[in-house]
């Protein structure tokens, strides 16, 4: 059977907002892990799909950061499952940045709140999370 | 009974053979025999920066654009992002196939499951997203996760194997010398093997290509040049092995009637249209052979070339001119001094009939160089060709290779250009003045040709005349007299009747050069006296 490794939360802090990186590139995802903890957030990371939507299910993050082209289950399918998940309950699904080297059509369709396409500067990732999160290190809450 | 069975069994294994898919790489498929084998596992090896990467990821894109749905598989060598980053400046990259047609994972995650662990997902990845192309790029880096040659001749396995069953071709790069021989025991389950030469001479750079194993085509032989452009990869298949292995390229068989009709005298054969010089050559050229106008610096050889593509271009044929030392405006300079200029635009315009390639004599691939032209001639449907000049071609040659290629690469272009029935005409320089010693017999380009055409420029009394003489034609009747000829403007070439030269001069000429240049001609299967001259106190002749 095969076996996956476990998601590695990158944090310890309390209050902190969660954020999911959902991202099977480990460089990448330990570097947004870290602008994410730099900006005083709660990173956790997943490295393929199914893992994430596990993840953004049972842990419920303030704010995803997935990339596109992911193993098991793509980025606009955690995307979609939760839009799903929130029609159902009635509670806002999380907002989603979604990382991509695909064009801006083809992130547009899987209809993330916001795009970083590859390669992009940390300090747009930065902004971003400032704009979703606010900028205090304080927690939002976890939906 | 026995025939009727061998026809049925024939046609069912037709039926049962795989599809080839085209890789989209510029003359690979001609280099693999056919295309890329439908569910085969390809391993490209090569050391860094040969091009593998680049090579498998133009493969995954030209199947993307067909529909077809591809995964690219990083491991250790580059992260996906990165990847992509670096496809960018390739105009074979298409960031709309990226995230669907085109998915990019990276197989990091999976190493800590070993190499077992990391083929099932490989393979499930590849079922799940319905994957019709795999490429796998950095197997050396999936290697270091389990030392023992077993354990990766297994993934290869597991994976070629099982992604075959699903009708998936897999494309895998690892980083090794293309001779290493521990690379050899793991990839006995590959079916195609590609070989990427990256090699440093002088002060270039240098790649190629082989096809190592090709279970099931008939690859071309040899190294073949490989040269990366912003377009991509661009495969320039060596000249000799489309000769041997491609039957195509072999000379293709007239019936005799074709062939006297096409060299009959007069408006079969490939003439000058200067009178003089055609008289002396039964009207013309003969048709899909290759004449060698061999002279000194300045004697005229690439003005006779100008006048003998544009005798074709009159003619109606199709021609192209392959020139080194004159780019499109110095070329036309040179035809405006001898009122060829009008000639020369008029075939140069669109529509014209006259296709000129210009290359700096600097850094030539011959192979690229052969490609170029051989797509140029069958793409403008070409009946003449001037090389101006075939030296710079023959330099090229030995630059990247040993002298002894030089022989083969010359027979080789000649029969290709046999097999189109074009008509070609290559100048080569020669020593300074006639008397210097001239080396025809070890003269390659001059021994494989059929015709050998020799301007020379003499001193005789004091005063420079030039003169030419044919040294051979082998499948024709020809004059074998030495005619003066002038170069003046605006009239250009004018070659003089024996009557109209100098009283003396020819055949002083031919008494000297008898004198100092004794068994020039042994090489060339005449021997003196039936070659080039006359003896002074013989008529001119024809020889059959």
């Amino acid at each position: 059977m095969t076996r996956f490794p476990d998601a590695a939360e990158l944090g310890t802090g309390d209050d902190p907002a969660l954020v999911l990186i959902v991202e099977d590139e480990e460089p990448l995802a330990e570097t947004v892990g870290y602008v994410v903890r730099a900006a005083g957030y709660r990173p956790l990371v997943a490295f393929h799909g199914r893992q994430g939507l596990e993840l953004a299910r049972g842990k419920r993050p303030a704010l995803l950061i997935v990339d596109l082209m992911l193993p098991h289950l793509d980025g606009s399918g955690i995307i979609a499952a939760l839009r799903a998940d929130a029609t159902i309950s009635g509670e806002p699904p999380p907002p989603c940045i979604l990382m991509t080297a695909a064009n801006l059509p083809r992130a547009r369709a899987a209809h993330a709140d916001a795009v970083l396409l590859k390669p992009f500067q940390l300090a747009d990732l930065e902004t971003l999370l400032r704009r979703f999160l606010g900028p205090s290190t304080l927690s939002r809450g976890e939906w | 009974m026995y025939e009727e069975q061998m026809a049925a069994t024939s046609a069912v294994v037709d039926e049962v053979l795989p599809p080839l898919d085209p890789t989209g790489v510029p003359n690979l498929d001609l280099v693999l025999g056919g295309g890329l084998v439908r569910g085969s596992l390809m391993i490209l090896v090569g050391p860094p920066g040969c091009g593998k990467t680049t090579l498998a990821t133009q493969m995954a894109f030209a199947a993307a654009r067909t529909g077809r749905r591809t995964l690219i598989f990083t491991a250790l060598s580059e992260s996906s992002s990165k990847l992509l980053g670096h496809l960018r400046v390739y105009g074979f990259y298409d960031r709309k196939l990226i995230g669907e047609q085109v998915k990019v994972l990276s197989l990091q995650q999976f190493m800590s499951l070993g190499l077992a662990g990391t083929a099932a997902e490989v393979v499930a990845q590849a079922r799940e997203e319905q994957a019709s192309l795999v490429v796998i790029d950095g197997f050396s880096g999936l290697r270091a996760i389990d030392p023992d040659p077993r354990a990766a001749r297994q993934f290869l396995f597991d994976v070629g194997t099982t992604l075959s069953l699903h009708g998936t071709t897999t494309i895998i790069t690892t980083e090794a010398n293309v001779r290493d021989p521990q690379f050899f025991p793991e990839a006995t389950t590959a079916d195609t093997i590609l070989g990427l030469h990256f090699s440093v001479y002088d002060e270039r750079q240098r790649r190629r290509l082989e096809v190592i194993k090709a279970r099931g085509e008939t690859p071309l032989s040899g190294l073949h040049g490989l040269a990366i452009s912003t377009a991509g990869i661009v495969i320039s298949p060596r000249l000799e092995a489309r000769v041997t292995w491609a039957p195509q390229e072999q000379a293709t068989h007239l019936d005799q009637e074709q062939e006297e009709e096409e060299n009959s005298a007069g408006d079969g054969r490939a003439a000058f249209d200067l009178p003089a010089l055609d008289s002396l050559v039964a009207g013309g050229i003969t048709r899909a052979t290759t004449t060698i106008v061999i002279g000194s610096g300045g004697t005229g050889k690439t003005l006779l070339g100008l006048h003998f593509a544009l005798a074709g271009v009159r003619a109606g044929e199709p021609v192209v001119f392959l020139g080194f030392h004159e780019n499109r405006r110095q070329l036309l300079l040179k035809a405006d001094a001898f009122n060829l200029g009008a000639a020369l635009r008029g075939a140069l315009a669109p529509g014209g009939n006259l296709t000129l390639l210009h290359h700096a004599p600097v850094e030539l691939d011959p192979d690229a160089l052969a490609d170029e032209l051989l797509a140029t001639l069958d793409r403008t449907g070409a009946r003449r060709l001037v090389v101006d000049s075939i030296a710079v071609v023959e330099r090229a040659v030995t630059e990247v290779s040993t002298g002894r290629r030089v022989q083969n690469y010359l027979a080789a272009l000649m029969a290709v250009l046999q097999a189109r029935r074009v008509t070609a005409l290559f100048t080569k320089e020669t020593g300074p003045l006639a008397g210097a010693e001239l080396e025809l017999e070890t003269d390659l380009s001059s021994g494989v040709a059929e015709n050998l055409l020799w301007l020379q420029g003499v001193i005789y009394q004091e005063q420079y005349y030039r003169v030419l003489s044919v040294l051979k034609m082998r499948y024709s009747p020809h004059d074998l007299t030495l005619r003066e000829f002038t170069i003046t403007a605006p009239a250009g070439i004018e070659v003089r009747g024996t009557s109209e030269s100098e009283l003396g001069l020819l055949a002083g000429i031919a008494r000297q050069q008898d004198e100092s240049q004794v068994g020039i001609l042994s090489g060339l299967g005449g021997g003196r006296r039936s070659g080039m001259r006359p003896k002074d106190d013989e008529p001119a002749r024809s020889r059959p």
